[in-house]
C-alpha cells in the first residue's frame, strides 16, 4: 500500500485540492453563465476511476507509475486550462470555452449526446461485424484455394491501402439513405486488411500442421472449421482493437460529412453553429467511447485467446 | 490386416515440380528416393534409420499419402496409396498436436476422424471415453485438460502417441518421435511405445523412422538401413522380446548389430555429413 501512496500521489492530489479551491473561491473574470457543479461532478468522475484503477493495480500486485503520473498531467493541464479562460479570460472568449461551460454541456444536453452516441455505436457494431465476419471468411477461403488466392490477393493489394475515407462522399451520394453509406464506408475499411491479413495468415499456415491434419483424413469443411479457423482466430482478435478504431475513425468522419445523427454529426453540427463548448464535449464523448470499445476488445482477446 | 508394399518407388522433387508446370533452377536433380522396394508383413516393428537427408522421412511421406512417388506405388493391403487414409496414423516429431485444442481434444479428434471416415460411428460418449482410456495408458490422464502449450515436449508426444493409438488403424508411423527429446524422456518414451505395441490385443504394423541405433535395437523387429534414396542394409533383429537397455549390452548380436549400423553410418555418410554421423553416433553411446 505505501508505494502506492508516495509523494507523486500526495503531489497529484495537492493539485487536485488547488483546483477544486481555485475552481470555487476565486472570482471570475469571465462571465460564467451556468454553474460550476458539473465540472466538480466530471473532476470527482476523473479522481474516482483514477483510485479504482489504483485500487485494481494494487489488489494484483503491479506498482506503476502510470496512472498517478496521468492524473498529475490531468490536474495540471485543468489548471491551466481553468485560470486562463475563467479566472483571467486570457484566452479568446468565444474560441475557448471554459471548462464549467464544456463540462456543463454533459449536464444539460446528455439526452442528444445519448441520442447520436447510440445512432454511432449501432452503425459501428454493424457495418464492423459484416465487414470482419466476411473478411475472415472470404479470406480463409481465398488463401486456402490457390486460384482463388492468386486472383483476388493482387486485387486486395490494391484495395486495402486506398483510405476508406475517400469513398466517404460519393457513397453518401449514391446509397439510399446515410446509414447505409455509413455502413458501407465501414465496410470497405473493414473489409480489404482484413481479408488481407487472413489470406496472407492462411497461405504462411505451417506446413507441419497441415501434414498432421492431412495424415489425420481431415478435408474440405472440417479443414475450415477445425484447423483453419482456430489457427486464425488469435491473428482476427489481435486485429479487434485497431480495427473497430479505425472503423469509429471513419464513422465519424462520414458524418462529418452527410449526417443527420451520430456523434460526427454532432460536432460538425456544433462546429457550425460556433458552439465551441458542445464541440469539445463531443471530442470528449469520442474519447470516451473509443476507450470502452478498446477495452471490449481488450476483454473479448482475453476471453477467447486460449491457447497462446 | 497392414501389409505393405513398396513398390519399385523412386520420388524427386524436380519431377513432382515440373508436374505442376513450375520452373525452378534451384532444386536438386537427385532422386530423393531411387527404385526403393520394401515388403513390411502384418505387426512387423520395422525401424528406418539411416543420415539426414538419406530419403527416410521422404518415404514416410509417401507411405502416409502426403507425396505421391515420381514412379513405381505403394500398396497397403494391396490397395494402392492415393492419399492420406485412415487405416495408417503417424506421431510426428513436432507439432503432433494441435495447439488450440486440449490433450483430451486432440485424441478426440483423431478418434473422431477415424470414426467419421471408417464408419464406425461411435457418439460423442463413446469418443470421450476412448480418449480418457487410452490417455491413461500413456499417464497422460491427469493433464487431459491442459493445451500442448502447458505440457512438456515428452508429455506432448505421449499424447500423440494417445491419439495414434486410440484412433486403432492397423498401421502406425513414426517419424523420428523422440529426436527433439532429453535422453531420459526419450528412454521412458520408448519403453511406452513398445509396452503398447506388445500389449495390443493384435500387434500392429509399425514403421519407425530414427537416426538413433539403440533405439533401433531395442524396439525394430527389423532395421532398414538407407542412405542415398536407396535400401543400403535389410537386417532382421532377432533378439526375443521384452528387450531391456542391459541386457542389450551384454548381448553379443545386438553387438554384432550396433558395430554393423555404426559401420554403415561412417562409410555412408558423405565427408561433409561426418560430423553429423559423429553427433548421432554419440547420441546414441550416451544413452548406453
Amino acid at each position: 500500500m505505501k508505494r502506492f501512496l508516495n509523494r507523486q500521489f500526495v503531489v497529484a492530489h495537492i493539485l487536485l485540492v488547488i483546483l477544486v479551491l481555485i475552481t470555487c473561491y476565486v472570482p471570475n473574470q469571465k462571465p460564467i453563465t451556468c454553474t460550476y457543479y458539473p465540472l466538480l461532478v466530471a473532476i470527482g468522475i476523473m479522481e474516482l476511476l483514477y483510485l479504482a484503477n489504483l485500487y485494481a493495480k494494487h489488489r494484483k500486485g503491479n506498482y506503476t507509475t502510470g496512472p498517478t503520473d496521468i492524473v498529475t498531467l490531468l490536474w495540471v493541464a485543468m489548471l491551466g486550462w481553468e485560470i486562463s479562460t475563467t479566472k483571467l479570460a486570457v484566452m479568446p472568449n468565444v474560441l475557448v470555452p471554459a471548462p464549467e461551460q464544456v463540462f456543463n454541456i454533459f449536464a444539460t444536453n446528455y439526452p442528444t449526446l445519448l441520442n447520436n452516441v447510440w445512432s454511432s455505436v449501432t452503425l459501428l457494431l454493424v457495418g464492423y461485424f459484416i465487414g470482419l465476419s466476411s473478411g475472415v471468411v472470404l479470406g480463409v477461403i481465398c488463401g486456402w484455394i490457390p486460384r482463388l488466392r492468386a486472383m483476388f490477393y493482387p486485387i486486395a493489394n490494391v484495395m486495402a491501402p486506398i483510405p476508406p475515407t475517400v469513398f466517404a462522399p460519393y457513397l453518401v451520394v449514391i446509397m439510399p439513405t446515410f446509414r447505409l453509406a455509413s455502413v458501407c464506408i465501414i465496410l470497405i475499411g473493414v473489409f480489404w486488411p482484413q481479408f488481407l491479413s487472413m489470406v496472407l495468415r492462411v497461405s504462411s499456415l505451417d506446413g507441419r500442421i497441415l501434414d498432421n491434419a492431412r495424415a489425420l483424413g481431415v478435408r474440405n469443411t472440417t479443414m475450415i472449421t477445425r484447423v483453419i479457423l482456430p489457427y486464425v482466430l488469435p491473428g482476427v482478435l489481435d486485429s479487434l482493437r485497431v480495427g473497430l478504431t479505425t472503423a469509429f475513425l471513419m464513422l465519424t468522419f462520414a458524418e462529418m460529412i452527410g449526417a443527420k445523427a451520430g456523434i460526427g454529426f454532432y460536432i460538425t453540427n456544433s462546429n457550425i453553429y460556433a458552439n465551441y463548448e458542445a464541440m469539445i464535449a463531443g471530442i470528449i464523448v469520442c474519447g470516451i467511447v473509443v476507450t470502452i470499445l478498446s477495452a471490449l476488445t481488450t476483454w473479448i482477446k482475453k476471453r477467447f485467446t486460449t491457447w497462446r | 490386416m497392414g501389409v505393405i508394399r513398396i513398390d519399385g518407388v523412386s520420388f524427386s522433387y524436380e519431377d513432382a515440380l515440373d508436374a505442376r508446370k513450375n520452373a525452378d533452377d534451384q532444386v536438386q536433380a537427385d532422386y530423393v528416393l531411387d527404385n526403393v522396394c520394401l515388403e513390411v508383413p502384418d505387426g512387423q516393428f520395422l525401424c528406418l534409420i539411416g543420415h539426414s537427408g538419406c530419403g527416410k522421412s521422404t518415404l514416410l511421406r509417401l507411405l502416409l499419402g502426403l507425396s505421391q512417388p515420381t514412379k513405381g506405388a505403394i500398396y497397403v493391403d494391396d490397395r494402392k496409396v492415393d492419399g492420406p487414409d485412415l487405416d495408417r496414423s503417424i506421431v510426428f516429431q513436432n507439432y503432433s498436436l494441435f495447439p488450440w485444442m486440449k490433450a483430451r481434444q486432440n485424441v478426440e479428434f483423431g478418434v473422431e476422424q477415424a470414426s467419421k471416415l471408417l464408419g464406425r460411428g461411435l457418439t460423442k460418449e463413446q469418443i470421450r471415453q476412448r480418449a480418457d482410456e487410452y490417455l491413461a495408458k500413456v499417464d497422460m490422464a491427469d493433464a487431459a485438460d491442459k493445451y500442448p502449450y502447458q505440457l512438456s515436449g515428452g508429455m506432448q508426444q505421449r499424447v500423440a502417441i494417445a491419439r495414434a493409438l486410440a484412433m486403432d488403424t492397423d498401421i502406425l508411423f513414426f517419424d523420428e518421435p523422440f529426436g527433439a527429446l532429453d535422453v531420459r524422456t526419450r528412454r521412458s518414451l520408448q519403453q511406452l511405445v513398445d509396452e503398447l505395441w506388445r500389449s495390443g490385443s493384435r500387434r500392429k504394423t509399425v514403421v519407425f523412422v530414427t537416426h538413433d541405433i539403440s533405439e533401433a535395437i531395442l524396439l525394430a523387429d527389423r532395421v532398414v538401413f538407407m542412405g542415398h534414396g536407396r535400401v543400403l542394409e535389410d537386417i532382421d533383429v532377432d533378439i526375443p522380446r521384452p528387450r531391456n537397455r542391459e541386457e542389450l549390452r551384454r548381448n553379443p548380436r545386438a553387438e554384432a548389430l550396433r558395430a554393423r549400423l555404426t559401420d554403415l553410418f561412417y562409410q555412408d555418410g558423405p565427408a561433409d555429413d561426418l560430423d553429423q554421423a559423429d553427433a548421432e553416433l554419440f547420441d546414441s553411446e550416451d544413452e548406453r
